[in-house]
C-alpha cells in the first residue's frame, strides 16, 4: 500500500457505500462523522499489518449492514432517498441481516462451511492466476491480440516446431490471408554486448522486420526496422533494445541511437528502442532484438546456409490475420503453399505441414504440455471445490429440513415462495461471500509457496504469479455461482414441502427425493477424494522412486557453468582452443579439483543430434533404434568428473583431436543394439549429415555404463560421446568440480572471465539444481493433488459424518422403538452403519474408475517415474485408508445412536 | 445471574469519557478503549449506534466546536447532558452500593469448579 493517499481515498469510498445502508435520516446526523471516524481507525489498525485490516474490514461491512437495516426498521418506513424499488432493498437487506443471525447462532456450521469453501476457493483462484499468466493473457505492450496467430511446423499432422527459412520466406510472400508474417526464434539467444574491456551477457532475438508491426508495436525512440534491413544476410547490423535494457544499461540516453555496440564482436548500430509496456510476443523475456539477416554472428550459423537450405529448421513464425480472415482459413492457405513450394524443393519431407494457432504468452511448441499439467491440476482442484461445495449444500439442506416447519408456517401465515427462496439463498452466497474473503489471503499465501517452485531456467522469464484482480474475479464468480447453484437447491427442497404434514413435525412424502440428493452428493464426495489422494499418491510413489533411481552419474560436489564460444567470435578449432585455456585456468582455483565439460546438461528434458547413424548390414529396426540416439560432445574428463564408469574399452584421451581419426564412446543400449553379442569396442559406425550421404566412419573405442539423459523416468536409451576437439559445438557446459566444502562458484566465474573478458557466463549452478529441474512438474503436482487430496478426504468424512447424524436424528423415534422392542446397540449400529457403507461402496467403484482414467493420463504424459498410471498398491493402499476414515466418521453418529435411551425418547416425542 | 449494572458496558464507558469533557467521536471511541483495557469492543458503526440511542434518551447532546481546534479534522463534538451526567452518578451509586455489599464477602481460600 504505497501510495499513502490512494488508499484511504478508495476506502473512503468503500465505506461511503456501506454507508448507504443506514436511513437517511441517520446518514443525514452521523456520515460525515462516521466516515472521519472510520478513516482514523483504519490507519490506526493498518500500523498493525495486513492480517489486522481484513478482520477489521469484515467486522465494518457486517456491522453496516445489520445496524443499518435495524436503524431503518426503527426509523419505520423505507426513507431511501432513490425511488429504485426500495421495497426489494429493504427485503434484501432484512435477509442479509436475518441470514447473518441464522449463521451466528449455528457458529461451528458457519466456520466449518466457510472454512471449506475457502480452501476449496483458494485453490482454484491459485490454479486460475496460473493458468491466467501461462495460457489466458496476451503479452503487454501487444495491440488487437486476437488477431495475432502463432504459425508453426506440424509432423503429420500434430505438433508445432521449428520451419527453416526458405519455407518461411515461401509463406511470408505468397500469403493473402496474413496481413504479415515475421519470423522468431523460440527461446532468446543469449549473445555478448561488450562495452570497454569487459562483456556481459544479454538476451537478444532474432525477427522479421515486421515483427513490430504485426504486433501493433510502438517505438520510444527511433524506428523499428526497414525491409530492406532484414534481406542480405550479415549485410546491416542494426538492433532494436528494450526500453528496459535502454533504462538500466544506458540511463535512458537518447543519445544511443547514434552509439555503435559491440555484441558478439559485431559492431551493430541502434536503431531504436521500444515502448516501455512492450517485452515482445511471448513471455520468455529478451534484451534486444535484431533482424533475421544477422543470424550468423547471433546463432553462429553460417548465414548462407541457415538462410537457404530447406534442412535447416531454427525458426517460427508469429503472423496477423487479415480482418475476417479464421486461423483455420489461414492454415488451409498456408499448406497449399508448403504444397507449391515442395514441387520446387523435394528436401521438404511429405510428413510436414503447417499449423496455424492462435498466440498466447507460451510459444505454441510448448503450450500443449503446460495446457495438460494446468488442466490437471484445474481438475483436482474443481473437485476440492466440489467436495466443500457439496458439503455445504448438504448441511444446508440439513438445516432447511429443520426449518421445514418454520417455512410451513411462514408459507401458511402468506409469506410468497418467490421470498422465501431469496432469503434461503441469500444464506448460501453469503457464505460463499465470505468464503471469498477468506480465500484471498489464503490464495496469496499459496501463490507464494507457488513461485518457491519456478525453477531457474536458463533464460529470463517474464512471468508475473500473483492474486490479482482477475483472480480475485475469478473467484468471486465462481463463489456467486455456485453460491446460487447450492443455495437454491436446498431451498427448492425446502419447499417442496406438504405444509399440512409439515407442521405436524413430519417427515412428508418429498423426503424421499431430498434424501436421494443428499445421498448423490455424498458419493460424489467419497468419489472425488478417492480421486484425488490416489492421484496424490502416484505422484508421491513417483518421487520416492525418484529418489532412488540411480541416475548413472554423480552430482556430488560438481556445478555447472555455461558458455557460448561463438559470442567470443571463436568458432570450431578457435572454439576448441579458447575453451582449453579456460579450463587451464579454472584449474588453478582454489578448491577446484577437476574440470570438465560437454555440451549438453543432463536430465534436462531434451537431447541433440549430430547426424544420421549408418551401420553396413543392420536392418531398419536396428538404424531406426540407432538414429534415435542422443549424443553430446564431451572432454577426456568427462567421465570421470560425473563418476560414469566405462565397462568396456577407454574414455576420451588428449590424442583425440582434430585431424586424428574420429571415435566415439557408446553406452551399452547402443552398443546391445548396433552389436548384440559381439564386443563394441573397435567397431565402426558412420555418421551422415543428411539420408542421402555415406557418411564418415567412427571407430568405437569405449563403452559407458547406460545412465538417465533426458528424464530419470525415461526406458534406456541409446547414447553416442563424440571428443569436444573433433566435433566442437559452440555451446559448452563446463563441470567443475570442487573438493568437499570448497565451493567457490564467485572465483570460478570470475577465473572464466579473467581468462577471456569476451566470453560471458550464461548460466552457473550446482549440477544438483540444475538435474533438479527435470522433477519440478512432479513436486508441483505431489504437492496440489496431495494438499488438495487430504482436504478433500477430510470434508467428505466430514460430509459423512454429517449425513449420518442427520439420518440417526431423523430416525430418532425408530431407533427408540426398536431398541424398546429388544433390539441390541450392535443391530442399531450396523443398521444404521449399512446406508452409509453403501455410499462408501459406490463412492469407492466411482472414485477408482476416475483415478484410473487420471492415472493413465498422466502416465501417457510421461510424468510418472517407475509407477504404472493404476499402481495397484495406491489404488488398494487408499481406497483401504479412506474406507478406514469413512467408517470412524460415520460410527460416531451410529455409536450415539446405539447408546440412546428409549424410553427418554419416546417421551420426548 | 443478577444485573451488577443497570449501564450497558460500552454506554458506561461512553458517559464515562465524556463526563472528563467534550469530545469528537475518534477521541471517545479510543477513550473507551482505553478505560476499559480493550475489554470493550467498539468499532464506528457500533460506536455510532450507541451514540445516535444515548442521543434520543438526551443523556448525550452535541456541543459547540471548541475556540482553539487542536486537530486538523473538524468533527461534532458531544457533550455530556445534565441528564447523562445523572444516569453516570446514578451509576456510580450502584456501582458504591454493590462494592459495599461486596465488602462482607470473604475470599475463598480456593475456587470452586
Amino acid at each position: 500500500m504505497r501510495p499513502g493517499a490512494r488508499t484511504p481515498r478508495l476506502a473512503g469510498a468503500c465505506y461511503d457505500v456501506l454507508l448507504r445502508a443506514y436511513p437517511s435520516s441517520y446518514r443525514a446526523r452521523f456520515a460525515a462523522d462516521m466516515r472521519d471516524t472510520f478513516l482514523r481507525d483504519l490507519s490506526r489498525v493498518r500500523h498493525r499489518g495486513w492480517l489486522a485490516v481484513i478482520p477489521f474490514w469484515i467486522v465494518t461491512i457486517v456491522q453496516a449492514v445489520w445496524f443499518g437495516s435495524a436503524e431503518r426498521h426503527a426509523s419505520g418506513a423505507p426513507v431511501s432517498t432513490p425511488p429504485s424499488s426500495p421495497r426489494f432493498r429493504l427485503t434484501l437487506l432484512s435477509d442479509i441481516r436475518y441470514a447473518f443471525r441464522l449463521l451466528a447462532r449455528s457458529p461451528l456450521f458457519a466456520v466449518t462451511s466457510v472454512v471449506s469453501l475457502s480452501l476449496g476457493l483458494a485453490a482454484a483462484t491459485v490454479i486460475f492466476g496460473l493458468a491466467d499468466a501461462l495460457l489466458f493473457k496476451a503479452s503487454p505492450g501487444v495491440h488487437d491480440p486476437s488477431a495475432v496467430v502463432d504459425i508453426g511446423r506440424s509432423t503429420n499432422g500434430s505438433g508445432s516446431d521449428n520451419m527453416s527459412y526458405p519455407v518461411f520466406r515461401h509463406l511470408r510472400d505468397h500469403t493473402t490471408t496474413l496481413a504479415g508474417m515475421s519470423g522468431t526464434t523460440f527461446d532468446p539467444t543469449p549473445v555478448s554486448l561488450a562495452t570497454g574491456e569487459t562483456s556481459e551477457r544479454v538476451f537478444g532475438q532474432l525477427v522479421s522486420a515486421s515483427y513490430f508491426a504485426i504486433l501493433g508495436a510502438q517505438p520510444a525512440l527511433g524506428r523499428f526496422f526497414a525491409a530492406a534491413e532484414d534481406v542480405t544476410p550479415d549485410a546491416r547490423p542494426v538492433v532494436v533494445l528494450t526500453h528496459r535494457l535502454w533504462r538500466e544499461r544506458f540511463q535512458s540516453d537518447p543519445g544511443v541511437l547514434s552509439q555503435p555496440l559491440r555484441i558478439n564482436n559485431t559492431m551493430f548500430t541502434v536503431v531504436g528502442v521500444a515502448g516501455p509496456d512492450f517485452e515482445g510476443a511471448t513471455l520468455f523475456g529478451t534484451d534486444l532484438w535484431i533482424p533475421m539477416s544477422m543470424a550468423g554472428p547471433i546463432r553462429g550459423f553460417d548465414a548462407a546456409t541457415v538462410m537457404e537450405s530447406p534442412r535447416a529448421v531454427w525458426l517460427t513464425a508469429i503472423g496477423r490475420l487479415k480482418p475476417g480472415v479464421s486461423a483455420e482459413a489461414a492454415q488451409t492457405e498456408l499448406n497449399t503453399l508448403l504444397v507449391n513450394f515442395r514441387m520446387t524443393s523435394p528436401q521438404v519431407p511429405d510428413s510436414h505441414g503447417i499449423v496455424v494457432t492462435s498466440s498466447g504468452r507460451l510459444p505454441a511448441m510448448v503450450r500443449l504440455p503446460f495446457q495438460a499439467f494446468i488442466g490437471l491440476l484445474f481438475v483436482l482442484t474443481a473437485g476440492l471445490l466440489a467436495i466443500a461445495c457439496s458439503n455445504v449444500a448438504g448441511m444446508l439442506m440439513a438445516r432447511a429440513t429443520a426449518r421445514r416447519r418454520e417455512i410451513a408456517t411462514r408459507l401458511a401465515i402468506g409469506a410468497t415462495r418467490g421470498h422465501l427462496i431469496a432469503q434461503l439463498t441469500t444464506e448460501s452466497v453469503m457464505l460463499f461471500g465470505l468464503a471469498v474473503l477468506v480465500a484471498a489471503p489464503v490464495a496469496m499465501w499459496l501463490m507464494a509457496l507457488l513461485r518457491a517452485f519456478v525453477p531457474a531456467l536458463p533464460f529470463p522469464v517474464l512471468i508475473d504469479l500473483a492474486i490479482d484482480l482477475r483472480s480475485m474475479g475469478f473467484a468471486g464468480g465462481v463463489a456467486l455461482l455456485t453460491g446460487l447453484i447450492f443455495g437454491l437447491v436446498p431451498a427448492r427442497h425446502a419447499l417442496r414441502t406438504d405444509l399440512a404434514s409439515a407442521l405436524h413435525g413430519q417427515a412428508s412424502t418429498t423426503a424421499r427425493d431430498r434424501q436421494r440428493l443428499r445421498h448423490g452428493l455424498v458419493i460424489v464426495q467419497v468419489a472425488l477424494s478417492l480421486t484425488m489422494v490416489i492421484t496424490a499418491a502416484l505422484f508421491v510413489r513417483s518421487l520416492l522412486a525418484a529418489a532412488s533411481i540411480d541416475p548413472g552419474f554423480s552430482t556430488q560436489r560438481v556445478d555447472v557453468v555455461s558458455v557460448d564460444t561463438t559470442l567470443a567470435r571463436a568458432e570450431g578449432q578457435a572454439g576448441v582452443s579458447l575453451i582449453d585455456r579456460v579450463v587451464a585456468r579454472l584449474q588453478t582455483v582454489g578448491g577446484v579439483e577437476a574440470v570438465a565439460h560437454s555440451k549438453m546438461i543432463p536430465l534436462q528434458g531434451g537431447g541433440m543430434g549430430l547426424g544420421w547413424v549408418r551401420l553396413p548390414g543392420a536392418d531398419d529396426q536396428v538404424l531406426r533404434v540407432l538414429n534415435e540416439s542422443d549424443w553430446d560432445t564431451v572432454s577426456p574428463d568427462y567421465f570421470s568428473v560425473l563418476d560414469m564408469p566405462i565397462v568396456a574399452g577407454r574414455a576420451f584421451t588428449n590424442a583425440d583431436r582434430d585431424g586424428r581419426p574420429l571415435v566415439a564412446v557408446v553406452n551399452e543400449a547402443f552398443a546391445n543394439a548396433a552389436w548384440p553379442g559381439q564386443p563394441a569396442v573397435g567397431q565402426r559406425f558412420w555418421q551422415a549429415d543428411n539420408s542421402k550421404e555415406e557418411g564418415r566412419p567412427i571407430e568405437v573405442v569405449g563403452v559407458a555404463r547406460d545412465a538417465k539423459y533426458r528424464y530419470l523416468g525415461e526406458a534406456p536409451r541409446t547414447f553416442i560421446y563424440v571428443p569436444y576437439a573433433q566435433q566442437p559445438q559452440s555451446g559448452v557446459t563446463l563441470y567443475v568440480k570442487h573438493q568437499p566444502g570448497r565451493r567457490a562458484l564467485a572465483d570460478v566465474r570470475q577465473a572464466v572471465i579473467t581468462e577471456e573478458p569476451g566470453l560471458p557466463v550464461i548460466l552457473s549452478q550446482s549440477l544438483e539444481d540444475a538435474t533438479a529441474l527435470a522433477l519440478v512438474p512432479q513436486k508441483i503436482a505431489a504437492w496440489v493433488a496431495g494438499s488438495v487430496g487430504v482436504l478433500g478426504l477430510f470434508l467428505a468424512a466430514l460430509g459423512l459424518y454429517g449425513l449420518t447424524a442427520f439420518l440417526v436424528a431423523q430416525r430418532t423415534r425408530e431407533i427408540a422403538i426398536r431398541m424398546a422392542l429388544g433390539a441390541t446397540t450392535r443391530q442399531v449400529r450396523s443398521m444404521v452403519l449399512h446406508r452409509a457403507g453403501w455410499l462408501v461402496l459406490v463412492g469407492t467403484v466411482i472414485g477408482l474408475a476416475a483415478a484410473a482414467g487420471i492415472g493413465t493420463l498422466v502416465e501417457s504424459m510421461s510424468l510418472l517415474i517407475e509407477i504404472q498410471g493404476t499402481d495397484p498398491l495406491s489404488f488398494v493402499g487408499l481406497s483401504a485408508l479412506l474406507a478406514a476414515v469413512l467408517f470412524v466418521a460415520s460410527d460416531l453418529p451410529a455409536r450415539r445412536a446405539a447408546r440412546t435411551d428409549p424410553a427418554l425418547t419416546l417421551k420426548a416425542e | 445471574m443478577t444485573m451488577t449494572q443497570t449501564l450497558k458496558p460500552a454506554v458506561f464507558h461512553i458517559l464515562l469519557a465524556l463526563a472528563e469533557g467534550d469530545s469528537h467521536g475518534y477521541a471517545i471511541m479510543q477513550a473507551v478503549r482505553e478505560q476499559s483495557g480493550g475489554r470493550v469492543p467498539l468499532q464506528t458503526g457500533s460506536f455510532y449506534r450507541h451514540l445516535s440511542t444515548l442521543m434520543a434518551q438526551a443523556l448525550v447532546a452535541e456541543a459547540p466546536a471548541p475556540k482553539q481546534v487542536e486537530d486538523s479534522r473538524r468533527g461534532t463534538h458531544y457533550r455530556l447532558t445534565p441528564r447523562g451526567r445523572q444516569a453516570l452518578e446514578l451509576e456510580r451509586d450502584h456501582l458504591a452500593s454493590v462494592m459495599a455489599a461486596l465488602k462482607h464477602l470473604k475470599p475463598s481460600p480456593r475456587r470452586q469448579g
